[in-house]
């Protein structure tokens, strides 16, 4: 008897520092950048899901907006119809990845409205040109109370300006929003397992108890 | 092997849990309390085995283990899959509450049915308990696999493809899992031979 417990319990030993240990479960991820929606899935870091079904539905409606397969590196991009940034409605947007894995992720309207901004026609123009620099940091006195004046001093609307803005804090939050990914999938942790078998435990010896009071 | 939340219809789900709750009735109707420690470890072995994962082609399938603990518990299979899936669906996200009872039921009915299927081996000398064992730990994982595909078939996939892809990727599984329930078998027949079902076969 001792040598299986003690068999088994270098065998579960073994079993929790294995370095291989992933969750199997599909994590989705989606972010607002520049003007699409990216939709990143995998099963695990390393792991992501090809050929995944994603579908996107409207939260407030319902209605499925559109659907398409993610690509080997589980990734899938879209831009939402014209209408959807302005209507207030959030996007469920959900992963299939067959075989009974699903998750899904929903996109806030207020995230979905950045985008609108983002997609706005905006005329090709650099963000801040060497010539343009100097009146910026040196900004003058005689109209220091009219934001909006201030961009169009640049040769840009107020719309358009945003647009920049929104472009490059994409740009710059494009990493952030990785980590954030990867920690939305996070590991399983080896404190999880020692706390399941606890539990494990704890409950048949709670069975044990009571089988003991009722005899 | 785990279905994940919002997959199947509620007919599917009010169907496994109902099955489950009949099956963790038995189970513990029939339980016999002076085994408890080989439950919690047999449910602890589970719990901790879907961590392993076994890379294989496109993607990776884990350790499910439902055969060793059909060989040794037969109906105490039902109770402790159930709680292990419970713990596993809270603390990591396998599965989930809702499909908790088809989870169980697609898991741990195989296992019971190996169990009977293949008692006359498990109660055999050691080269048939070595078989017994393999065949048992092997045709759980077949079974299962069988069953989610059925599951899934009342959802939006067809049986046919969900069955091809989870029996094909299940194969090496099936080899390892027979391999390690068959050693089990084997070496718990040699040293405590009272943990197998033969010699408790009248609680059952």
């Amino acid at each position: 008897m001792k040598q299986v417990f003690v068999c088994v319990a270098v065998g579960l030993l073994l079993l929790c520092l294995c370095r291989d240990a992933r969750a199997h479960r599909v994590n989705i991820f989606a972010s607002v950048e520049g003007d699409l929606v990216r939709v990143e899935c995998g099963f695990s870091r390393s792991q992501k899901v090809k050929n995944g079904r994603i579908v996107v539905t409207d939260a407030t409606t319902g209605v499925q907006v559109l659907e398409g397969l993610t690509d080997a590196d589980g990734i899938f991009s879209f831009r939402p119809p014209e209408d959807i940034p302005h209507s207030g409605h959030a996007l469920i947007i959900t992963i299939d990845a067959g075989t009974g894995h699903r998750n899904d992720w929903t996109i806030s309207a207020s995230e979905l409205q950045a985008l609108g901004a983002a997609s706005a026609p905006v005329t090709p123009q650099p963000p801040a040109t060497p010539s343009a620099r100097p009146t910026l940091v040196a900004p003058d006195t005689t109209a220091p109370l009219a934001p909006a004046g201030d961009a169009a001093r640049f040769g840009l609307s107020e719309r358009e300006l945003e647009a920049v803005i929104n472009r490059t804090l994409d740009a710059r939050l494009a990493p952030v929003n990785r980590a954030l990914a990867q920690l939305q999938e996070r590991g399983t942790d080896f404190r999880d397992v020692i706390g399941g078998i606890g539990w494990i435990l704890g409950l048949i010896g709670l069975a044990a108890y009571m089988k003991y009071r009722c005899s | 092997m785990h279905i994940s939340e919002g997959v199947l219809s509620p007919a599917v789900l009010g169907c496994g849990a109902a099955l489950s709750a009949a099956g963790i009735f038995i189970g513990l109707r029939k339980a016999d309390y002076s085994h408890l420690l080989t439950v919690a470890v047999l449910a602890s072995a589970f719990f901790t085995g879907s961590l392993i994962h076994v890379p294989l082609g496109p993607g990776s399938v884990h350790l499910i283990l439902n055969g060793l603990l059909g060989a040794f518990l037969g109906w105490g299979v039902f109770p402790a899959l159930f709680v292990a899936l419970l713990l596993q669906a809270v603390l990591f996200q396998f599965g989930g509450i809702a499909v908790l009872g088809v989870n169980v039921f697609c898991m741990a009915f195989p296992a019971l049915l190996c169990h009977y299927l293949f008692r006359p081996l498990l109660c055999g000398p050691k080269a048939r308990l070595t078989l017994g064992g393999f065949c048992c730990g092997a045709f759980s994982v077949a079974g299962a696999a069988l069953l989610t595909a059925l599951a899934l078939n009342f959802s939006n996939e067809g049986f046919l493809a969900s069955a091809k892809i989870l029996f094909f990727a299940h194969i090496p599984i099936m080899g390892l899992e027979g391999v390690i329930t068959a050693l089990a078998v084997s070496f718990a027949g040699r040293v405590r031979p009272e943990l197998l079902t033969c010699a408790k076969s009248e609680t059952l």
